[in-house]
């Protein structure tokens, strides 16, 4: 059951918060090396927002993006039950077609049926590997063991593409939370963002492993 | 524009006004479900998130709009309070579409699948028609509904506005 709280202590934010810029670091880090080039990262914000402007924090509901959503649980034993999330990687439109560009040595022009044809697999492997690297962090730290859905790809409003999230995991209550990184000065001005979803029994579970007593 | 109305995620509104029309943005797997009395011109539009909130009933308070169950009965009596006439009411529905694909085939989850299917069922009980939907898909859909003429228009990207 994915529940959700909505009031956090102090420490328990700053706790998700370094959680995000630990995963997010890594993630950044293996995309700087896929593209060779430097990535700038913000610091992470942790976010418990009505649905509506979690959609908002995205630069709204018709804002045209691709999102790479990959889902990740807990293997066997006792967690596997309270352990569920979601990782989201946004990039904008623009910033889509310069990263696959980057990534794939200007070999075709963006727009060329070539290029859409290969756009889908570049974007959802650059998510699979980035969200790999984030998830792994995370492992390591709170040594649970855990499993990662294969990549899924949507380009559309971000409104419809928010939608999966925020069914999972605001069943319970009317927010929605999650840990938002944003990347840039990647080459050209490319604007992406990684937010992790995950519902309270999942934190619970992270914060006891980290041995934060709540 | 002069009487628009937005219906946000797990929301609905009504209106009794003739100048007025609804919006929801960018449903995805969510499902918006217009209702309209033709002859009194009594109207409403609800976005849905969730299928049903029976599994979630003894886990505190819910909020009623969020699911197709409680949301679409709620806003059918609200209608009715305003006069609206239940034989009279007809439904037009879009959305649910199942937005993450992964390369290698496959797609995440069926939640869009299901709520369709279950506002479908909440629609036959309350014995309301649809008249007009547009669900499904993969696809993202922005929702205008007039009313005034009980017509629903739906914008996507890379697709042609469409009007029911």
């Amino acid at each position: 059951m994915n529940s959700n709280k909505e009031a956090y202590t102090d420490i328990e934010i700053d706790v998700l918060r370094e959680l995000g810029n630990i995963g997010a670091g890594n993630a950044a880090t293996s995309l700087s090396t896929m593209l060779n080039a430097t990535v700038d990262m913000a610091v992470p914000v942790v976010r418990i927002t009505s649905f509506d402007d979690a959609v908002e924090s995205f630069g709204g509901a018709e804002n045209l993006a691709a999102g790479v959503l990959l889902s990740f649980e807990g293997l066997e034993g006792v967690e596997k039950e309270e352990i569920k999330g979601m990782l989201l990687f946004i990039v904008d439109i623009e910033s889509a077609n310069d990263i696959v560009s980057m990534l794939t040595g200007g070999m075709y022009e963006p727009g060329s049926p070539e290029f859409e044809e290969m756009k889908p697999s570049v974007l959802s492997e650059i998510g699979n590997i980035m969200g790999a690297a984030y998830i792994n962090s995370i492992a390591t730290l709170t040594g649970l063991a855990l499993n990662i859905s294969v990549p899924y790809l949507a380009t559309d409003m971000v409104g419809a593409i928010l939608s999966i999230p925020i069914a999972e995991f605001g069943a319970l209550s009317d927010t929605v939370l999650f840990i938002e990184e944003s990347f840039s000065g990647v080459g050209k001005d490319i604007n992406s963002s990684m937010s992790l979803f995950a519902g309270s029994e999942t934190i619970d579970v992270i914060m006891k492993k980290l041995g934060i007593e709540l | 524009m002069s009487g628009m109305i937005t219906v946000g995620i797990s929301d609905f509104k009504t209106s009794t006004s003739a100048d007025a029309v609804f919006v929801t943005f960018a449903l995805g797997s969510c499902v918006g479900t217009c209702l309209w009395d033709k002859t009194t011109k009594i109207g409403g539009l609800s976005h849905i998130m969730l299928p049903y909130s029976k599994e979630f009933k003894d886990m505190g308070t819910i909020n009623r709009m969020k699911f197709a169950d409680t949301a679409i009965l709620d806003m059918f009596m609200q209608l009715r309070r305003m006069g609206a006439k239940p034989e009279n009411i007809v439904a037009k529905i879009a959305g649910g579409a199942t937005m993450f694909q992964s390369s290698v085939g496959g797609t995440m989850g069926n939640i869009g699948q299901r709520n369709v299917a279950y506002v479908k069922e909440v629609l036959k009980q309350l014995k309301l028609p649809i008249v007009a939907e547009d669900t499904g898909l993969d696809y993202g859909r922005t929702l205008y509904f007039d009313n005034a003429t009980g017509t629903m228009k739906i914008q996507s990207v890379g697709h042609d506005v469409k009007e029911f």
